[in-house]
């Protein structure tokens, strides 16, 4: 049959093989198209974990909801009990640490992962950390800040640190992009993510130094302290992953993908469009955290936070169709989601699943993934 | 006759396995659980050491005695347009802001402390000002919640000889980088009908002791305009 979609000659399934679409049952009008990572989920959905990792199997997803959950329930009981200064080193490796599990899990890059993925992290958090340094020595920090209240420490708080933090943790991601064999959008991806929740994490702990040396108990009101580590926790890591993921996805679409496909964003494809962007985004969430309540500035970010994940989604979803190209159809495979045989491309015919998301572990599928 | 049962079903293809990672589903959790555990561990050793020496007055169950402000010698005369007065030690401040019912000061010993005296007319009522300028902090510092620490505590709250509203708060200088370095902040306000004061004492939580201090000696030295004619 003729894919209504992509135009090419594909055979009977629910979803196309080489572009990723769902046909109706009419097999033309109405085709419905999922986010080639997670085929039963839409590219608007701003789920956070099939978006920052999307090259997590399906049936380990609820695992790492879980993981999430039970840290984030560790984070709010430490400040129930007014620990404060161990709540919000919960809140800085909380997001970094479930990045961790993901990279070992998957085993993204099994041949180098200390090399690659290690230094990468590494490298956001030595960006992190400068952007913390910077953040207690250049701008009034400390008590003095509540006294003197220059209208320049706001812009630097909200607009220069953000926009230098984006810059350095692109640094890392950056230095990988002339090595060929990390040629996929999702590398960008996953280099941009990796190095942006270490990044949010670092900062926040060399900013919050001077609380190591107060105490368990510092004092304050719990109720606007969970709401600050919600946002500093879960929050403020999204938003950094979801803009540095989509600027380093950017990053390799236009310097690593077939010239073709390079302009497949059009001008939001341009780097310095994208970078430019992402800035905007994170001087957003850092201006809602400095002028807004803890409430309102939580909310600010959630919407900030959707943006941002939609936006990283869009980029993924593109990357991986862009995959697809000038691909021969295969023989049948065993599809490794959803164990059904389906003729091997791009797309699984049954599931819709991309193969080019494909983690590298388990019995062929880094052949499948590569082929 | 009969019908011939039917045929048994074929058995359905036994589902393949779908694609997982390394761990087991426990041990996802299992692992981020553990990882945080021992930086949780690390972080609390950390705090313990850094913590400051504890100084608990042996009065928990009593009224500790008010601190003891030093005496002011060759004191920095500072009056507002209102007809208000107030003294303070260059050797211990100096006034950073100076307005025309207004002053503050900043220590100068190196620690990080500052008192604001913001005067207006007297028919201001004291618990209004007070409460306009505990919004105005906590809507700067995270968390600030009313505390009852017994050595600091506020016995006596006004300003001069009057008796008003005041409390001692904590809380966390925040920004959007993070929150950072616990505060102690007392705010206190009181009239003699003519003028209306408010102050505030802030300073590093470590350094509150010696904040109550040096701004109660400020404090003793203030006049209201019906006493400076005495």
């Amino acid at each position: 049959m003729t894919c209504p979609n992509c135009g090419n000659e594909v055979p009977e399934g629910t979803y196309c093989v080489v572009c990723g679409i769902r046909f109706s049952e009419g097999g033309g009008a109405g085709a419905k198209r999922g986010y080639s990572a997670a085929p039963n989920q839409s590219v608007l959905r701003p789920a956070p974990l099939t978006t920052l990792f999307p090259q997590l199997p399906p049936a380990e997803m609820t695992n790492f909801y879980a993981a999430l959950a039970v840290g984030t329930i560790v984070m709010v009981v430490l400040a129930l009990f007014g620990l404060f200064p161990l709540a919000i080193v919960a809140a800085a490796v909380l997001v970094p640490l479930i990045t961790v599990v993901y990279v070992y899990d998957i085993d993204v890059y099994e041949d180098e992962p200390i090399r690659v993925i290690g230094l990468t992290m590494l490298a956001g958090a030595i960006a992190g950390a400068i952007v913390g340094v910077l953040g207690r020595v250049w701008v009034p920090s400390g008590t003095i800040s509540l006294i003197d209240q220059g209208s320049s420490a706001g812009l630097i708080r909200s607009i220069v640190l953000p926009t230098i933090a984006l810059l350095l943790a692109l640094v890392g991601p950056a230095l990988l992009l002339r090595y060929e064999r990390f040629n996929d959008v999702l590398d960008g991806v996953t280099f941009g993510v990796a190095a942006a929740v270490c990044c949010a994490g670092a900062q926040l702990l060399v900013q919050a130094g001077p609380l190591f040396s107060a105490g368990l108990r510092p004092g304050g009101d719990v109720l606007d302290w969970i709401v600050r580590l919600l946002s500093a926790g879960i929050a403020t890591p999204l938003l950094f992953a979801g803009a540095i993921g989509a600027a380093g996805g950017v990053l390799w679409l236009r310097y690593r993908a077939p010239v073709r496909d390079r302009h497949i964003l059009g001008p939001l494809g341009n780097p310095i469009v994208a970078v430019v962007l992402a800035a905007v985004v994170l001087v957003l969430g850092a201006a809602a955290l400095e002028y807004l309540n803890q409430w309102l500035s939580l909310v600010a970010m959630i919407v900030l936070d959707v943006i941002a994940l939609i936006t990283l989604r869009a980029i993924i979803h593109l990357g991986l169709m862009q995959e697809a190209a000038e691909r021969a159809i295969g023989p049948d495979v065993t599809c490794p989601n959803c164990g059904q045989q389906t003729p091997h491309h791009t797309f699984c015919s049954n599931c819709g699943y991309s193969f080019a998301a494909l983690p590298k572990t388990g019995a062929g599928s880094s052949e499948m993934r590569r082929t | 006759m009969s019908v011939p049962p039917p045929p048994p079903a074929a058995p359905a293809a036994p589902p393949q396995p779908v694609q997982r990672g390394r761990l087991s589903p426990a041990k996802v959790v299992l692992f981020v659980g553990a990882g945080l555990s021992v930086v949780l561990i690390v972080a609390y050793l950390a705090v313990l050491s850094n913590a400051p020496a504890a100084d608990q007055p042996d009065c928990q169950d009593q009224q500790c005695d008010p601190v003891t402000a030093p005496a002011l010698v060759n004191g920095t005369l500072f009056q507002g347009d209102l007809g208000w007065q107030v003294q303070y030690s260059p050797e211990y401040w100096k006034a950073v802001d100076e307005g025309a019912d207004s002053l503050q000061l900043q220590d100068v010993g190196g620690h990080p402390v500052w008192v604001t005296i913001e005067a207006t007319s007297g028919d201001t009522d004291p618990q209004a000002l007070f409460d306009d300028k505990v919004k105005t902090l906590s809507e700067q510092i995270l968390g600030m919640k009313e505390t009852n620490v017994p050595e600091f505590a506020i016995t006596n709250p006004g300003v001069g000889d009057r008796h008003g509203p005041g409390a001692l708060y904590t809380g966390t200088v925040d920004s959007p980088q993070g929150p950072s370095t616990p505060v102690g902040v007392a705010v206190m306000s009181a009239t003699d009908g003519d003028v209306t004061v408010v102050v505030s004492v802030v300073a590093d939580q470590k350094n509150y002791g010696y904040a109550a201090q040096q701004g109660d000696s400020i404090l003793n030295t203030f006049l209201y305009p019906s006493e400076t004619d005495v």
